[in-house]
């Protein structure tokens, strides 16, 4: 595991596989690294090295997201591969966290950290914006049916 | 999420569970994570707009196409529910259709979420190419790269797969507690138990048990 620091933010770099040991280490060196600052870091938790995880470490990934969460400005989950985004969702969900997210790529990751919505009102107002937009699609295409009948 | 549900909660839960079990053959096994999280106000909400979202899908692609897009987008997310479910549907339309079986098996999903995201893309762009649905693989790329925030430019498929990116994100949600075991379709189409039954033996899958 790998703990860098850059600005207000803070990645955590994990390595293969994610279990108990992956969980000790990270309260033992991120944690007190987000005490005590003058302004909240955002944090950062790389999981694109990791291909699996020990389902039974899962109740105290959510404790310990819980304190990231108290500590953090927000946070977001890196990874390439589906069941680990699961995961990273399954337990910011737990969490009841909604200034975390999960992210396919570092550019998305980033994109997150520089906003300020939350998770799911996000969702949201996306799906309400692209269903505006099959309306506005729907409703100038039958104006152009009309127009040639 | 631990929060309890209320009684007027619970008791909700319960008559959508004998719905749903009549309706699908199931109770949904999200609901009460729904109910938990977003309040009666929000089961509104996201219901709707998860409604309007596949009517939308449906019409324009129709039910094979728009459930393999809502399953991808749904499988990006890691939830074990709804992309399996939604191929699962996708795979009953089809067979009751045309009689013969679609490229990809539902069952496949567990596997395809645990390769990378670029090996999950090149197998079931490549399994749809082969099985004669290339329009149906572009739009599965087109909506991985909307999905990362990559894609150029703009095509009339966007509004379409943006929306079940977005309302699958906000599904999943309250989708990602339930275990791999629970999926199952979530389509009327699965009321028809001959065709349910023909779908399962020709994958060469024993029934599972209904409850």
């Amino acid at each position: 595991m790998r703990i860098t620091r850059q600005g207000p933010r803070v990645t955590v770099c994990l390595d293969d596989p994610v279990d108990a040991r992956s969980i000790s280490e990270i309260e033992r060196l991120l944690l007190p690294q987000l005490v005590g600052q003058g302004s909240r870091l955002d944090v950062l938790i790389d999981l694109q090295a990791v291909r699996s995880f020990d389902f039974e470490v899962r109740a105290a990934l959510i404790a310990l997201h819980r304190s990231i969460a108290k500590q953090a400005r927000r946070s977001v989950y890196l990874a390439t591969r589906a069941h680990i985004r699961g995961l990273a969702l399954w337990l910011i969900h737990g969490a009841e966290d909604p200034a975390s997210s999960v992210a396919m790529t570092l550019a998305q990751a980033e994109a997150w950290l520089s906003q300020g919505k939350d998770r799911v009102g996000w969702a949201l107002e996306r799906a309400e914006s692209a269903l505006a937009a099959i309306a506005d699609t729907s409703t100038r295409t039958s104006g152009r049916t009309r127009g040639r009948t | 999420m631990s929060r309890e549900l209320t009684l007027a909660q619970r008791a909700f839960v319960r008559v959508m569970d004998a719905l749903s079990t009549r309706v699908l053959g199931h109770p949904l096994p999200f609901l009460r994570e729904l109910m938990r999280t977003h309040g009666f106000a929000g089961y509104r909400t996201i219901t709707s707009t998860i409604q309007r979202v596949q009517e939308q899908c449906v019409q324009r692609y129709g039910p094979v196409e728009a459930n393999v897009l809502i399953a991808s987008g749904a499988l990006w997310n890691g939830c074990r529910f709804c992309s399996r479910s939604h191929l699962w549907n996708a795979n009953l339309h089809y067979l009751r259709d045309t009689g013969t079986l679609f490229p990809i098996d539902d069952a496949e999903v567990p596997r395809l979420q645990r390769l990378s995201d670029e090996e999950v893309l090149q197998y079931i762009t490549q399994r749809l190419h082969e099985g004669g649905f290339a329009a149906l693989a572009q739009r599965v790329e087109r909506l991985f790269h909307l999905k990362i925030g990559d894609a150029t430019g703009t095509t009339d498929d966007d509004p379409y797969l943006l929306a079940a990116i977005a309302a699958w994100d906000w599904m999943a949600e309250c989708t990602i507690v339930v275990e791999e075991d629970q999926a199952f379709p979530t389509d009327p189409v699965a009321r028809d138990r001959a065709l349910y039954a023909r779908y399962l033996q020709a994958r060469g899958r024993a029934k599972p048990d209904s409850g």
